[in-house]
């Protein structure tokens, strides 16, 4: 038996899904789309359950990649029944998804989550009443405290039962379903889709088309309007049919502080600088204790073996993929998540993406895309994984360009650990400005460049509430196991490649080709560039490379100032490391992942170029 | 309460107003209202007293701007419900004029709205409903309102996100409340169907509303 979990977002959704589900979850991505659906399989009374979590949405007549998604789930039927999850303290607008979802003939039940919430605002629900009226069964739960959610499976195998409460369209509309029935024998979701112009099929778009035109006339409203207004008002009656107010809710007095420019702002600048600094501390603390892990237990141990050298340059790849991945994998990821799972679940994030609006929209973005951009600084990777949220393809776009541009902890390692130390601590914060700037010229360059245009947020901002911890693990531990399947094969790869060129020469002979360019192009000696291809596996694998390659720990033995300093800024912007490149290939694409690479290449060169030139016109 | 009869009067200055007339005499209107002079004076002190009207020193009788916008609001009225029994129901004019001038004294405004924006639907070219048309105001956008304000939508303009916003509850016809607004950043927050939203400036900008109680 396969079970939907469909509901609007910041329902407790996933909260009932996953304590259903225990930690057997897997991600797959639902075919041709990048929208991540969870599921897992459970046993209740002797059946096999496979569970699914459809994304939260608002409406099955959405346009966006979620909703038609779960559209497409539902109107094909591979699914034997749906958990419908309601928020009882919001009851009347989750009827309106309930009441669409209800025109499908699909078993339901229906999940009344929160009811503690409802019942601290004064609600009174009849259950009963309710159930009756929708014609499926109804369960009252806690999912925080777990109340009732053993009793849902059960309750879905045994009574789960098609809605039969229908919705009342205005009589145009009601005629409009008739007749493109009557032609075209096509069921009532059918024709609504159809009429709205949502999805249909080519013989019916004509007659429906006309159809819409005349009741838009008459009306002189939308289709969609009218199909939406009629549903509010039957969500709005079945609601106040049930539903009992004794008394008017208050909202909480902390909210009223996040959201006013003082001390919103200031708090939304503690709340970042204050996650950045965990996850830049204690990721790279974690990343340390597993370097020397990996070099004390596994490399040392195997480079002491003296294998065959092909062997051991291999395996030697394969380790230190390894310990690129993990070393990056536990300690930011798994911070990054920890913490961003923990704040999302409180519903802070929406009170930033309100006060970051304004900002981000210089560069094309909205509120939203502030959370991302600013982990960037401790690890692209998550940060570009945390750009699913972004509503649009092209925001997604954009803010894939400039993250993988912001410098990250890794980065931060190379230009502390080469122009700090052997430049000048000026020097270093020159290279940060260099970038910031490169940065805000790409967001605003690219914000007019790209095609497509700004949509505007429309974010419902939820009640605060206190997280779940076991949520916030749960949710981390899924992230990092994704990430990892994501990058560990692209790196491991990438590295044994790596290894054998090395083994055969043929870096060697990549060198000599590109020698020349390096030399005249940026003014740097020839083995930088290994360092810079090394770069590409774990970013400051290029300052590690670079010591190996030079011989000897004082830089300045081998290479000018100046030198250092273009190297250090050429290996900041230049290609994002391989499990970025990974992720920006299953986020947005190979094709982008590409153009986004080359694109830092280029960035890279030319400024390391720009100032080569200058340093050169300068006696 | 006022009258059936002070309404019709009200009505009456505020129509010759319209056509230019900024005074109008005892005489024209008794005349018009076919009453007598010594019912209508009256009447007049009635409605000099209720602050409508100022009788003037030449026996000349103008509108307060009370006065005219109860006369305006009467005026409407007529038109509206003559457009329908003539229009839709297929009277003749003068009958739906005379009957218009009976029932527009106890019909709601609420009826009339809603009948209005009936009419307006199919029946777009009726004569009347054209001049009422141009009176009809612009309503500003929800940005505008202060923190704290109920607002009640009147027009959605077409958006990328229109569809979002409508399954969410923002229609017109929806009332919702200002909760948040900032100087600098544009973006408000609304609360509708007891769920806070946050929205960006080019979105506030497409609804549009008025304010009520």
């Amino acid at each position: 038996m396969k079970i939907g979990i469909i509901g609007n977002p910041n329902v407790g959704k996933s909260l009932i899904f996953s304590s259903l589900s225990g930690v057997g979850v897997e991600v797959t991505n639902y075919p041709g789309t990048t929208v991540g659906l969870q599921s897992g399989t459970v046993c209740c009374q002797k059946n096999q359950i496979e569970l699914l979590d459809l994304p939260g949405i608002y409406s099955l007549d959405g346009l966006s990649d979620e909703e038609s998604l779960v559209r497409d789930v539902i109107q094909h039927k591979e699914i034997d029944a749906l958990l419908v999850i309601t928020d009882a303290a919001h009851l009347e607008r989750n009827l309106y998804l309930l009441l669409q979802i209800a025109e499908y003939d699909i078993p339901l039940v229906i999940v009344l989550n929160m009811v503690d919430e409802a019942k601290k605002q004064g609600l009174i629900i009849d259950t009963g009443r309710l159930s009756h009226l929708i014609g499926s069964p109804v369960i009252e739960t806690i999912a925080t405290e777990g109340k009732n959610i053993d009793k849902i499976l059960p309750l879905t195998i045994s009574e789960a039962t098609p809605a039969t409460i229908p919705v009342f369209y205005d009589r145009h509309i009601e005629a409009g379903i008739r007749s493109l029935n009557k032609m075209f024998g096509i069921s009532k979701t059918e024709a609504l889709l159809a009429l709205q112009g949502i999805e249909r099929r080519e013989e019916i778009t004509e007659a429906s088309d006309t159809i819409s035109t005349e009741i838009e006339n008459e009306h002189r409203m939308s289709v969609s309007q009218i199909i939406a207004a009629n549903r509010h008002h039957a969500a709005k009656n079945l609601a106040s049919e049930v539903c009992q107010k004794t008394k008017r809710m208050e909202h909480s007095g902390i909210d009223r502080f996040l959201t006013k420019t003082i001390p919103g702002i200031p708090i939304l600048l503690c709340v970042i600088i204050g996650m950045l600094l965990c996850v830049f501390i204690i990721g790279t603390w974690m990343e340390e204790q597993i370097v020397l892990l990996f070099d004390n237990l596994l490399i040392n141990p195997l480079l002491a073996l003296h294998l065959d050298p092909l062997v051991s340059e291999i395996a030697f790849s394969v380790l230190i993929a390894l310990q690129a991945g993990l070393g990056i994998a536990f300690p930011f990821i798994l911070t990054f998540y920890l913490l961003i799972s923990y704040i999302e679940d409180t519903g802070y994030m929406t009170r930033a993406a309100f006060l970051a609006d304004r900002t981000m929209h210089h560069f094309g973005l909205h509120g939203q895309a502030i959370i991302p951009m600013v982990l960037g600084f401790g690890c692209n990777v998550p940060a570009i994984m945390g750009i699913r949220n972004l509503t649009s393809k092209r925001e997604r776009i954009i803010a894939s360009f400039l993250i993988t541009m912001v410098p990250c902890s890794a980065r931060t390692v190379i230009i502390a650990g080469i122009v700090a130390a052997f430049v000048g601590i000026a020097y270093a914060f020159s290279i940060y400005l260099i970038i910031f700037f490169l940065l805000i010229l790409t967001g605003f360059i690219f914000s007019r460049v790209i095609p497509g245009q700004q949509l505007g947020m429309v974010l419902e901002m939820p009640p605060l509430r206190k997280p779940s911890l076991y949520q916030v693990i749960i949710r981390s531990w899924i992230h990092i196991r994704e990430f990892l399947f994501i990058a560990m094969p692209l790196l491991i790869v990438s590295s044994i490649i790596l290894g054998i060129f090395e083994y055969f020469g043929i870096l060697s002979v990549i060198e000599g080709v590109f020698a020349p360019m390096m030399e005249s192009l940026l003014g740097l000696p020839d083995f930088v560039l290994t360092a810079l291809l090394f770069g590409i596996l774990r970013k400051e694998m290029a300052f590690e490379t670079l010591v190996v390659l030079a011989g000897t720990a004082d830089l300045l033995t081998v290479m000018t100032k100046v030198q250092l300093y273009i190297f250090a800024i050429v290996s900041t912007l230049f290609v994002p490391c391989i499990s970025t490149i990974a992720v920006l290939g299953h986020e947005i694409g190979w094709r982008y992942a590409f153009l986004i690479s080359g694109y830092t290449i280029l960035l890279g060169l030319a400024t390391g170029a720009v100032i080569h030139g200058i340093n050169l016109m300068i006696p | 309460m006022i009258e059936p009869v002070d309404e019709d009067l009200l009505e009456h200055l505020f129509l010759s107003e319209k056509n230019g007339k900024q005074s109008v005499t005892r005489e024209e209107i008794a005349n018009a209202l076919n009453l007598p002079l010594s019912e209508l004076d009256d009447i007049l002190l009635n409605l000099a007293g209720s602050n409508d009207i100022v009788l003037g020193k030449n026996a000349d009788i103008s509108l307060t701007q009370k006065g005219r916008r109860t006369g305006e609001k009467i005026s409407r009225k007529h038109s509206v419900l003559e457009c329908f029994l003539h229009e839709m129901l297929g009277m003749s004019m003068d009958t739906a004029s005379k009957q218009a001038c009976l029932i527009e004294h106890n019909t709601s405004d609420e009826t009339i709205d809603r009948l209005d924006h009936y009419l307006s639907a199919g029946y777009r070219w009726c004569r009347h409903r054209k001049k009422s048309r141009q009176e009809e105001r612009e309503y500003p956008s929800i940005g505008t309102f202060q923190e704290g304000d109920r607002i009640l939508i009147t027009v959605m303009n077409a958006c990328p996100r229109t569809r979002r916003l409508m399954d969410i509850g923002i229609l017109p016809g929806e009332t919702i409340i200002i909760k948040r607004k900032l100087g600098a950043n544009k973006s408000i927050v609304i609360e509708v169907k007891d769920i806070e939203i946050c929205l960006s400036p080019e979105i506030a900008s497409i609804i549009t509303g008025e304010k009520v109680g």
